[in-house]
């Protein structure tokens, strides 16, 4: 074992370390190892209780993996299914990441799964060459107040929109991205229409999954458009023609500044963006668009680890443990909860999860969920976003296998 | 295996490692006391499994110390003790030439206003001296994620020398090499 010489730092901590004149002195003032050994020696056998052995634990939870991946694989058609249904529910909803047993988890906190998350992720995967690397996400909004996002004082409902977006990135970033749109909105709607809304409109996901690219959604607009290379389209995640940084201060700055910009354009124009009303409310808007860029953001090994690394250092992200995503998936769950309004305006207290998956290091989905839901809207969820598949392919169009 | 050869295993395991566990302890514990209890307790974990100590058995001691201090420390947390343990950082307690007890000075000062995550990667490669692989198995993550944490930790650390204290990572050091603490 040695210190790594080359690290100026390390080099200096490692001579200031007080280990071997501290022990010394204490070791005057400490019974003799003689003793010290006997006293190891009675409470070892004091302790009965065997203890599980390591290598077993491993071998369980390997097994449990497995067993998991078989059950996805399986399973996440009449998951996804089961969970999002076509018609209203009257039960709580099931999309929300639901928090498992926490003796289960292995993480400490948020720090220790994110940068776990970011550390797997920094060591790549077997993804290097391909022509085309593609994504397909799910995004669905909820029903809930409109207003908060809008700026408008007219209050109106969004009902059940789902977004499916399918992005082909080439290696330098560049994309392809097709998106389907159904749902439907829904102006001042009453209690009644409300639910009956909710009954008919809620479209679920499209099925079966995978559809066949060209047969779906056939009664929805389609889009398809080109976009330049880290230019991601989304939640105004654009670093004006720059790279997007791979160090996480550096992207933290970006993400602060667009932040900022933001709010610049809702405070003028009054529209369109949602504006904090508390100290949190930067922080969380910043951990909102690392999940987005997660989840929208090409392949990149080093953006995912700053991502994911930026993520570890914001004050307020707790670690909820284990947790299934809304099409059923395990993964580690973090979350961030703030109050966004528009303006000075409160909004409602909402709850960003971000669950992902430690032992590959991919997102797996984000969810915005309201904490005190109003009673009226039936569903504490807001909106939510899935990760369905991800992986190379040879051409635009086509889905991995 | 015979119970006796057993025996002797833990032996040669106790007498190999009682120093450099003593010192790993001295780094963390407020007091002697503390120590003892410290040294005791994990090895009697290694008594327990004294027929299938790892080899090498030094990370995995280490491993076990750290979460009997853990142990410690949440049972402290509960009686409400945070404060005492704080303030307890071990003391730059040694007779050096003033240079080097300044530059110490400042360097323990600026590794105490480091989180305990920070200052605990820190620890186990600059004064335990483990490797990247042996920190992980010690921290309990993987050894991609100790590179993360200990290239954060580092960066943390050399901020704050330079903005507190005025010592710069590129200053020259006393000695040119570390002295092997073990």
């Amino acid at each position: 074992m040695s210190v790594n010489t080359k690290d100026d730092v390390i080099l200096l901590l490692h001579e200031a370390d007080p280990g071997p004149a501290r022990s010394k002195e204490l070791a005057r003032r400490m019974a003799e190892p003689d003793a010290i050994r006997s006293r190891a020696v009675r409470l070892g056998e004091e302790e009965a209780t065997p203890r599980e052995d390591p290598k077993q634990r491993v071998a369980s939870h390997r097994l449990r993996r497995i067993a998991l991946a078989a059950a996805l694989g399986a399973g996440v058609v009449a998951a996804a299914l089961s969970i999002l249904p076509l018609s209203g529910d009257e039960g709580p909803r099931e999309s929300s990441p639901t928090a498992g047993d926490p003796t289960e988890g292995t993480f400490a906190n948020a720090f220790d799964a994110l940068t776990t998350a970011s550390a797997v992720a920094a060591t790549g995967s077997s993804e290097g060459t391909y022509p085309y690397y593609t994504r397909l996400l799910v995004h669905e909004s909820g029903i809930g107040d409109a207003n908060t996002w809008t700026g408008s004082n007219t209050p109106r409902f969004v009902v059940g929109e789902t977004v499916e977006r399918e992005t082909w990135f080439r290696a330098d970033g560049s994309s392809h991205v097709r998106y389907t749109t159904s749902g439907a909105e829904f102006p001042s709607l009453a209690d009644e229409e409300l639910e009956r809304a909710e009954r008919q409109a809620r479209p679920g996901l499209s099925s079966p999954y995978p559809p066949a690219f060209e047969d779906s959604f056939d009664i929805s607009p389609r889009e398809s458009r080109v976009a330049a290379p880290d230019r991601l389209g989304c939640y105004g995640l654009e670093p004006a023609g720059k790279r997007l940084p791979r160090d996480p201060e550096e992207l933290a700055k970006l993400l602060e500044s667009i932040d900022g910009e933001r709010q610049e354009t809702a405070q003028r124009t009054a529209c369109g963006i949602p504006t904090v009303n508390s100290p949190a409310g930067d922080l969380v808007q910043v951990f909102h668009f690392v999940s987005a860029l997660l989840l929208f953001a090409p392949y990149d090994e080093d953006l995912r680890a700053a991502a994911y690394d930026l993520a570890a250092g914001l004050d307020g992200v707790e670690l909820d443990g284990r947790a299934r995503d809304p099409v059923g998936r395990l993964g580690t769950s973090v979350s961030f909860e703030a109050a966004l309004g528009r303006g000075y305006r409160p909004g409602p207290l909402t709850r960003h999860s971000l669950i992902f998956d430690t032992d590959t290091g991919e997102p797996l989905a984000s969810v915005k969920e309201q904490v005190n839901p109003r009673t009226d809207t039936g569903s504490p969820v807001a909106d939510y976003l899935v990760l369905l598949d991800a992986g190379p392919v040879d051409s635009v169009g086509e889905r991995p296998e | 295996m015979s119970a006796s050869d057993v025996d002797a295993v833990f032996d040669r395991c106790f007498q190999a490692h009682y120093a450099d566990l003593l010192r790993f302890a001295a780094r963390r514990v407020r007091d002697a006391a503390e120590a003892e209890d410290v040294l005791a307790e994990t090895f009697a974990v290694a008594w327990r499994r004294r027929d299938s100590i790892p080899d090498p058995a030094l990370p995995w001691l280490f491993g076990v110390a750290r979460r009997v201090l853990a142990n410690r420390r949440r049972t402290e947390r509960r009686a409400d003790q945070l404060a005492a343990r704080l303030a307890s950082e071990p003391p730059p307690a040694v007779a050096d030439p003033s240079e080097l007890v300044a530059c110490r000075a400042a360097v323990l000062a600026a590794f105490a206003e480091l989180s305990e995550t920070d200052r605990e990667v820190l620890r186990v490669v600059a004064w335990d001296g483990l490797d990247p692989a042996e920190a992980a198995r010690v921290l309990g993550c993987s050894r991609a994620a100790l590179k993360v944490r200990l290239h954060r930790a580092r960066r943390k650390l050399e901020r704050k020398l330079q903005a507190e204290k005025g010592v710069s990572s590129d200053q020259s050091h006393p000695n040119p090499r570390p002295q092997e603490s073990r």
